[in-house]
């Protein structure tokens, strides 16, 4: 039966289905949407939906939100191509030559993603829209601009900038100088855990950066 | 509703802080009004179902309780913003797949700020696997590994230090960031080095197939140490070796003078035609017990002895530099023997530090890592200080740093260490 409706979908293009929002608005899907959305594609695939015109609830996602991706997938619709497959998460070697970079963001991702603040949590209403949809462009664009915020910011400015509170992890800070400090006092790899255990005292965080 | 007395706490709460000027400290009297609230909202919360948002506000109390530099206002603000939409998701409600998602474009310098923004984020980015996969990454790239930051060496001890330990010992940026510290601590060491760089010069022992293999007579390494169009080396003049051996160039690098022996395998001729290079090597001599066996393909380290006018070379050395070609079509196995002939002598000083040049013609040729290097020369076995340096024999690139570890007061202090 599934690869019946699969067989349908597949061919009898353009397809439209309906899906709702969790405050229960009804946004028409096409192509472009199904096919960036790897979650919506499953599910057509999974479930058996003789009629079209029953809306896929969707309870995770917000109306706003839910019309937002299906914006950004309309515009996004060509350039599936060049959006990479899955993470390999053993392939090193790929990994090796290609640093992830997060500064190749393109002007239209840039506008869109502007409509969305961390004042409002909008923005991660939208990452978490895309995570769960798994629109993977999206997500990209979504992370890397959380990305950029936070490069260069010391752990102050981004627990204000996202209004984080503070609870001191309290395990010992691997922070790069605390481990200098131990690599310049000449030990080498056998510490006995006690030693180990004294070295790695979680020192203030108002005195490791400033 | 269990959830009255939660929000009239809460209330209550905002409204002792409204009444307070804004923008200052707060006084013991605050402090003691603040203990007894927080009290209330904490008794209000045992025994009831705790949401994440009511667990945010307690910990946003302990805070103000603990750290009373922040202004009475903001948390004041903290608690109305999460009560006015409290449908709103936050940065912490974002799971980890995603927050991996995101430090993935982080590096590592950025990573470690970020796990001191709170215990979540602590727990993923201290994560033993995004670690070990950044160290199999990164480690690839680095262009400098020396024996104190092999991350190698970790594997071997099977240490129990985590992968983020082991990346911030090693990685050369993270040393690169920190070596202002270094610096103002061996201030003095510096000043004394400085001095005696002036009155005494030390011998570095140049050798290796690198030497050779590199030298088209425009381009070889030694020529360009000699004519050095960056100044960063200035030849001071020649030495003249002994039955030649020991022949070699007076250079100054940054004040130090040193004077630096290149010991060749065979004259020009013969090492344009040979095969092997332990056929006729000047280096390395069969010890005589096994020249019986006679077998030249097999290279193993008991046959092969250092050749005794090398060992009289090498005995006042106070420094090692073996250079090899580390393009990558040449296999690195092959420079293994010849090393492992010289370091493992019985005269050998234990605390001779080694540089390990690995160049390559220019910036275009596809070159081994230095990890690769360490890991074909078994650098890990040896006892001596060493360091791998990759450099580039066309623009000196990498060659200075290399040789400035050899004289620097660092090695120095190395030595002292292992003894």
């Amino acid at each position: 039966m599934a690869t019946n409706v699969e067989e349908t979908y597949l061919y009898s293009s353009p397809t439209t289905f309906k899906v709702s929002s969790k405050d229960g608005e009804i946004f028409d899907i096409d192509d472009s949407f199904i096919n960036q959305s790897k979650t919506i594609k499953n599910m057509l695939n999974v479930l058996d939906i003789a009629d079209n015109h029953m809306p896929i609830p969707l309870q995770n996602i917000k109306g706003t939100m839910l019309n937002a991706a299906i914006v950004f997938c309309k515009y996004h619709k060509n350039d599936l191509l060049s959006i990479p497959d899955d993470e390999d998460e053993d392939d090193f070697e790929r990994d090796a030559y290609e640093p992830r970079r997060s500064d190749d963001i393109s002007e239209w991702d840039k506008e869109f993603i502007k409509q969305f603040t961390v004042e409002e949590g909008t923005l991660f209403d939208i990452i978490m829209a895309a995570n769960y949809l798994d629109i993977k462009a999206l997500l990209a664009v979504g992370c890397k601009t959380i990305a950029n915020m936070v490069r260069g910011k010391n752990s102050d400015q981004v627990r204000q900038m996202f209004n984080i509170s503070y609870d001191p992890p309290g395990e010992g800070l691997n922070t790069p100088r605390n481990s200098v400090t131990s690599k310049e006092s000449g030990d080498n790899q056998l510490l006995t855990t006690q030693e180990k255990e004294s070295r790695c005292k979680t020192p203030s965080p108002e005195l490791m950066y400033d | 509703m269990k959830d009255t007395p939660i929000v009239n706490v809460q209330e209550e709460l905002i409204d002792t802080q409204h009444c307070k000027p804004s923008e200052r400290h707060l006084t013991d009297e605050d402090k003691c009004t603040m203990e007894k609230t927080s009290l209330k909202l904490l008794s209000s919360l045992t025994g009831v179902r705790v949401s994440k948002q009511q667990i945010f506000v307690a910990g946003g109390i302990q805070q103000l309780l603990n750290k009373q530099s922040i202004t009475s206002t903001h948390s004041a603000t903290t608690i109305t913003t999460t009560n006015q939409n409290p449908l709103e998701i936050h940065i912490l409600d974002l799971p980890n797949e995603v927050y991996l998602h995101v430090f993935s474009y982080l590096n590592p310098l950025d990573l470690c700020q970020m796990s001191e923004v709170c215990r979540q984020w602590y727990k993923i980015t201290t994560d033993n696997h995004l670690w070990s996969r950044r160290l199999l990454r990164d480690s690839k790239k680095w262009s400098s590994i020396s024996s104190k930051s092999n991350p190698l060496s970790y594997d071997l001890v099977q240490s129990d230090r985590s992968k983020k330990e082991i990346y911030l010992t090693c990685s050369p940026d993270i040393r690169r960031c920190t070596t202002q510290i270094d610096d103002s601590i061996n201030y003095f060491f510096k000043l004394s080095d400085y001095v005696k760089g002036l009155f005494y010069s030390k011998d570095l022992i140049m050798f290796g197939p690198g030497l050779e293999s590199l030298t088209s007579p425009s381009k070889s390494l030694v020529t360009k140490l000699l004519w050095d169009e960056t100044k960063t080396f200035e030849t001071m003049g020649m030495i003249p070796g002994k039955d030649g051996f020991g022949s070699g160039i007076k250079i100054k690098l940054r004040n130090h003078l040193f004077n630096l022996i290149t010991l060749y395998t065979n004259c020009m001729k013969e090492r344009e035609n040979r095969s092997d290079r332990f056929t006729s090597n000047r280096l390395v001599q069969q010890i005589e017990n096994n020249q019986n066996n006679n077998s030249m393909e097999d290279n193993s380290l008991s046959k092969y002895e250092v050749n005794p006018q090398v060992r009289d070379v090498c005995r006042d050395a106070s420094g090692l530099v073996y250079v090899i070609d580390a393009a990558k079509e040449n296999s690195l196995y092959d420079y293994q023997t010849e090393l492992q002939i010289i370091m493992s002598e019985q005269w050998m000083n234990p605390s001779l530090p080694l540089l390990i040049l690995a160049c390559v013609k220019d910036e275009h040729t596809p070159r081994s890592s230095a990890l690769d290097v360490v890991k074909d020369l078994n650098l890990s076995r040896l006892a001596n200080p060493w360091l791998v340096q990759n450099c580039c024999v066309d623009n000196m690139k990498g060659i200075d740093a290399g040789f400035w570890w050899l004289l620097s007061t660092r090695s120095l202090l190395w030595i002292k260490n292992d003894n």
